[in-house]
């Protein structure tokens, strides 16, 4: 369209209405930007006060969160949007700013092993109920037997009471989680008066899924778990009924230090290697990052296989972080170093005492299984997580539950869940 | 009428009076018989809490407090008679479901910001006590409906707690109950506020309210906050309309504004423009080519969309942040944030620009 072909009056009220076609739409714009006339004619249409004003300020002031920025920022295990909102934030706030400095401060001190001694208990007397002054001790323990007998005896009077003898049932229900023997918070609990419609009563835990509800029952039956392979659902029905990850056991013993592949003590500086670090990870051509080091111009990073063999190798780079060229064999367990030269001294990192980085790349197999459950399951973000902890894949495990948690924001059970996951990651 | 369906009812009397007087009589209501309790509810119990607990107060003086609290209560009442008429004008912005929710959540957040600025110190040593109970294999940190609660990690899911009472008598005597527990010092490095919380949880025999062993650790290892100044702007209440006398000004000023989204990160810029709105729900993109501060192609451009599948997206502009979401595979809260520190920029930049306006007049 030519500047001198002005726009049509309907031109212009269409694209004041946004009901033109894309293709009339750009010939618009593009006539308007140009054309001084019709721009004038397009001003006319629009309110006076669209164009007299604007205000871009928000009504509530934006700061990081502990659960959701601090923690995750600090441990390097905020995903890359995360990681945008952080470091745009705190360059504008000092506050934050702070806090994030704080806390990644204290995160690398050194944290010395418990010693284990005998620290005296208060001398006060418990809280509540107190042993009346005149038992002495003698009789306070001949007491406390009497009175634990007699609690046994009620709580078995009790329960024959609420639970008359059953007829045998023809067809056996599936075993409950409580069944199962998992000691999940029905163990002790007694109900005092049978339960006239247990489908009807206030599940146990009810966790909103990628658009499913899934609840355990106080029997410990489960809903919304249907439709996952029997393996993955017993494994989350065990998380659930122990409402924390125990240790992966596909990570085994990464995070432990043997000795090898450790710069000399010699050295008083270390650079800080973020990850990865005791993991395993599911992708083949790793990134490695680190934190910079003052004063050091370049770093060269060194990749070992189970053999302590160097089978990559960076080459000086000033970046702070590498990624290898070439996929590393899948189910090796990995190890890798950093080393600069500050001032004419090398700096090699891990130094003793800390532990060799050692890393392993999923296996070919459970790489293929995660990839199936994807497509199956993907929008489970409790399935997945239990999935991607079973293969030690706990970055990913942890980023499904702070999904689980952003659903479910007054759920203890999917924080307890979360914070499980953390503790072994930090482990 | 879409986002009157999902507002609570409660705001329905106030948003529907076509009357001014009648309107305000039924703000006065809200604000009077539901805001207003649940914010003095919330404010005493956190400031109580913190600054007779933290030991603050008694540097600080009782006057100040009461006073800063006062303030605190005002600015929030203040910041929800702003949002509530925002909603009134443009109901379609975003629909509070659940207004005494919502109350409660914007009361939260100011007693946190409010206490953030005023004890730096005690909410970091917070932070670190946070993390290491979290992060330590000797001790846990769980929920519980008394709050957070933490002590040695076999304790974990416990709900009984020390009383505050009790650890009173550490804070009453700090030298005392160190030589009691033999430790020699305490301070607020990680290896000693191990050692620290050790003795502690081994000290109470029973799991301890998070908030009430920062108040106690805070006095072990003298982690106090210094006597402050009042806090003036305790929170960012909504700013002025930013008006301009000429079309000349506003256009000068939206080049100046186009200029900075584009130093955004993509991320941003996709976060902030595609729902774009000014802070009375209104939307903004259209001023763009309006005021030939950037044409349609241009935005496109900036937000690294193929042409044609932005000019087809732009009669349904602004999108909600779900559909966004779905666009950057981030969650709707990302979106939000990401959005929250594109403004925090644009307001800091064109603050600057508005004030160099000013000072050229």
């Amino acid at each position: 369209m030519m500047a001198a072909e002005h726009l049509s009056q309907n031109q212009l009220v269409g694209y004041r209405a946004k009901t033109l076609s894309p293709d009339e739409l750009l010939a618009v714009d593009r006539h308007l930007a140009s054309c001084n006339a019709c721009h004038e004619r397009l001003r006319q249409l629009s309110p006076a006060e669209r164009d007299s004003s604007y205000d871009l300020s928000s009504d509530e002031a934006f700061h990081l969160d502990y659960d959701h920025h601090l923690v995750p920022y600090v441990d390097c295990t905020a995903d890359e949007i995360d990681r945008e909102i952080i470091e745009s934030h705190i360059a504008l706030c000092s506050q934050c700013a702070e806090d994030i400095r704080d806390l990644q401060k204290f995160r690398q001190q050194p944290v010395p092993p418990l010693v284990t001694r005998e620290i005296p208990r208060r001398t006060q007397p418990r809280e509540g109920w107190r042993w009346p002054r005149v038992l002495t001790p003698q009789l306070t323990g001949a007491v406390a037997i009497a009175l634990s007998l007699l609690g046994i005896t009620a709580a078995v009077m009790m329960w024959r009471l609420n639970n008359p003898p059953q007829p045998d049932l023809v067809t056996a229900p599936a075993p409950s989680l409580q069944e199962k023997g998992y000691p999940g918070p029905w163990t002790d609990q007694t109900p005092k008066e049978p339960s006239p419609s247990p489908s009807r009563s206030t599940p146990l835990i009810a966790l909103n899924d990628g658009g499913r509800q899934i609840t355990i029952e106080k029997n410990g039956q489960s809903t919304g778990l249907e439709s996952l392979s029997p393996d993955l659902r017993t494994a989350v029905e065990d998380v659930l009924a122990k409402r924390k990850f125990n240790k992966s056991p596909a990570v085994g013993n990464l995070s432990e230090a043997d000795g090898r592949t450790r710069g000399g003590s010699e050295e008083q500086e270390t650079i800080e290697q973020l990850s990865p670090a005791g993991v395993v990870i599911e992708t083949d051509r790793p990134v490695f990052r680190w934190r910079a080091l003052e004063g050091a111009s370049d770093y060269v990073v060194t990749v070992h296989d189970s053999t302590f063999r160097a089978i990559e190798s960076s080459g000086p780079t000033t970046a702070t972080d590498w990624t290898v060229p070439k996929p590393l064999p899948r189910g090796v367990t990995y190890s890798w170093q950093i080393r600069t030269v500050i001032n004419g001294k090398t700096v090699i990192s891990p130094k003793p005492p800390a532990p060799e980085m050692r890393f392993k790349v999923l296996d070919q197999k459970a790489f293929a299984a995660i990839e199936n459950a994807r497509r199956a399951h993907g929008n489970s973000h409790l399935a997945m997580a239990v999935l991607y902890w079973k293969h030690g894949l706990l970055a990913d495990a942890e980023r499904e539950l702070v999904a689980l948690s952003h659903d479910n924001p007054d759920s203890t059970v999917a924080t307890e869940l979360l914070r499980s996951l953390r503790s072994l990651r930090r482990r | 009428m879409h986002a009157l369906t999902s507002m609570d009812n409660l705001l329905l009397p106030f948003i529907e009076e076509p009357d001014e007087q009648k309107a305000d009589l039924c703000l006065t209501r809200l604000i009077d018989e539901h805001a207003a309790p649940i914010v003095r509810e919330i404010l005493g119990s956190s400031l109580r809490f913190h600054l007779d607990g933290s030991g603050a107060e008694r540097q600080t003086g009782a006057g100040s407090s009461k006073q800063d609290a006062g303030d605190l209560f005002n600015d929030i009442v203040v910041n929800l008679i702003s949002r509530l008429r925002q909603i009134k004008l443009n109901p379609a912005q975003a629909a509070i479901t659940d207004f005494r929710g919502y109350v409660a959540g914007t009361a939260y957040n100011a007693c946190n910001h409010y206490l953030r600025q005023k004890f730096p110190r005690r909410s970091r040593l917070k932070n670190r006590l946070r993390y290491l109970t979290s992060h330590h294999h000797d001790f846990a940190l769980w929920t519980t409906d008394d709050g957070l609660l933490c002590g040695l990690a076999e304790w974990m899911d416990q709900t009984t707690h020390t009383s505050t009472g009790l650890l009173e008598k550490i804070r009453q005597d700090t030298g005392e109950w160190l030589r009691e527990v033999g430790l020699k010092s305490a301070g607020p490095s990680r290896a000693e506020l191990t050692s620290l919380l050790k003795a502690i949880f081994q000290w109470c025999a029973r799991p301890v309210k998070l908030d009430d062993l920062v108040n106690v650790v805070a006095d072990v290892c003298r982690e106090k906050d210094l006597p402050d100044e009042p806090i003036e702007t305790v929170m960012n209440v909504a700013a002025p309309v930013v008006t301009y006398e000429t079309a000349v000004e506003l256009q000068k000023n939206l080049r100046v504004l186009w200029r900075e989204i584009c130093q955004l990160p993509v991320r941003q810029r996709i976060a902030l423009l595609l729902n774009f709105r000014d802070s009375r729900g209104q939307e903004i993109i259209s001023l763009l080519p309006y005021t030939r501060a950037a044409t349609i192609e241009q935005i496109a451009e900036a937000l690294e969309f193929p042409l044609f599948e932005f000019l087809k997206l732009w009669n349904d502009l602004p999108l909600e942040d779900l559909t966004i979401a779905q666009r950057l595979g981030a969650t709707r809260q990302q979106v939000i944030n990401l959005r929250k520190c594109a403004r925090e920029r644009l307001e800091r930049r064109m603050s600057a620009e508005m004030a160099k306006h000013y000072a050229g007049k």
